[in-house]
């Protein structure tokens, strides 16, 4: 017997696991850090942090001359020391299922996993991952999400070079904070 | 979100027991594609209220279940650092905590009197009367539509010692077809059926509403 075809939506919504939320450390546009802040009336450096990375890195910030760059990301909790840590919006089923509390308004990485576009084409990237994608197969909704994905992304390093330009553009050698960015992108991307 | 809510550490969902109906166990599974044990957790049906079923002779409620971690937290709810907590599932969160802290008074919107956030937190000039309004008619209506199909069902499968997967299966199987045909009515008309419902405006949206009801005894089976 052939095993019906599942949407990839469907499969990972009923994934009890959700190693996808634990084992990667979910980077976030500006589009995603003002909206999810807008929508739980919560502040964004609440829910996100400032990872150090690379200077060439997608969304890599400077908060002062130096060369110093970092990239904003969801913040993940331990339960208990020594626990694996998952991801702050991650809720669990009274028999421990876990689920995406942010729902609809997911960061985009994560509303697309595990699709990729690599040479135009769309592959599940499902390393890490402990749910049988074998099943699912790509679909036009799939790729209509990675091509808004991609434009998103443009328009956050857009908005990542201003503030970079206006960073190293100040007179003082001012040590800026990850709320001042903050502030920066939710005026940028108010609504 | 209201400003009011954004403030708030989310004590509703903390140390309370919330009764829910099975349009709301319906709405929440559909949406989170999980099974309704779970995410509920049946218990009495005290005290007394809309929608209770009969298992084995006795009358009991669903109830949204706590977080597996933390006993005192509704399992949906999401903690967030700085003790900030937030629904996980708030686009389909059940219609008594989408009218909580607002019920209805000699007719009007009103601040509940058992309110565990700041009372002075709601400004009651301000509130957006309307919304409020209509989502308290949408509660009440829904839950007089579960209390319907508790009703069939402890008139037809209850006696003939009807089980607990039994009863989930028929919920479902209910809220599938009254929710098909709340989509046929299409949300306008059925937002008017809410809203004349106990309301004799006219003879009209009465024998709509009805007709309405009416029918949904016919969706279980």
């Amino acid at each position: 017997m052939i095993a019906p075809v599942e949407s990839r939506l469907d499969r990972w919504l009923r994934c009890p696991e959700k190693t996808c939320c634990s084992y990667y450390t979910v980077f976030v546009t500006g589009d995603d850090l003002a909206r999810i802040a807008r929508t739980l009336a919560v502040p964004p450096w609440t829910f996100t942090a400032a990872l150090p990375c690379k200077p060439g890195d997608l969304g890599a910030f400077a908060l002062d001359k130096s060369d110093k760059r970092f990239r904003a990301a969801l913040v993940r909790v331990r339960l208990e020391e020594g626990d694996k840590p998952f991801c702050t919006f991650l809720v669990r089923a009274t028999d421990g299922a876990a689920r995406c509390g942010l729902g609809a308004g997911r960061p985009g990485t994560c509303r697309s996993f595990p699709s990729q576009l690599v040479d135009n084409q769309i592959q599940f990237e499902t390393s890490g991952c402990t749910c049988d994608w074998s099943h699912v197969a790509p679909a036009a909704a799939d790729e209509q999400l990675l091509r808004a994905e991609e434009r998103d992304r443009e328009r956050y390093s857009g908005a990542v070079a201003t503030w970079n330009d206006y960073v190293a553009g100040l007179s003082q050698p001012a040590e800026l904070t990850y709320q001042d960015f903050c502030r920066y992108l939710l005026d940028t991307y108010s609504p | 979100m209201s400003d009011a809510c954004a403030t708030c550490n989310g004590l509703c969902c903390y140390d309370v027991v919330v009764r829910i109906t099975g349009y709301d166990a319906w709405r929440i599974k559909r949406a989170q594609a999980l099974e309704f044990s779970q995410f509920v957790t049946i218990g009495a049906d005290t005290p007394a209220g809309p929608g209770a079923f009969l298992i084995d002779g006795e009358r009991h409620a669903i109830y949204l279940g706590k977080n597996a971690e933390n006993a005192r937290a509704c399992t949906f709810l999401m903690h967030l650092p700085g003790e900030v907590r937030r629904c996980g599932i708030y686009a389909e969160r059940p219609r008594v905590c989408a009218v909580y802290p607002m019920t209805f008074t000699n007719g009007s919107v009103a601040l509940r009197g058992d309110i565990r956030c700041e009372a002075s937190n709601w400004n009651m000039a301000t509130i957006t009367y309307p919304y409020w309004r209509r989502n308290l008619l949408e509660h009440l209506f829904e839950s007089h539509l579960y209390g319907l199909v508790a009703e069939r069902w402890n008139e037809t499968s209850a006696p003939s010692s009807g089980t607990l997967p039994q009863y989930y299966a028929y919920v479902e199987r209910c809220f599938d077809a009254i929710d098909a045909r709340r989509s046929e009515i299409g949300k306008e008309s059925f937002d008017d059926l809410i809203l004349h419902w106990q309301q004799a405006v006219d003879e009209g949206a009465t024998a709509r509403v009805q007709s309405f009801l009416a029918e949904v005894a016919g969706m279980c089976t």
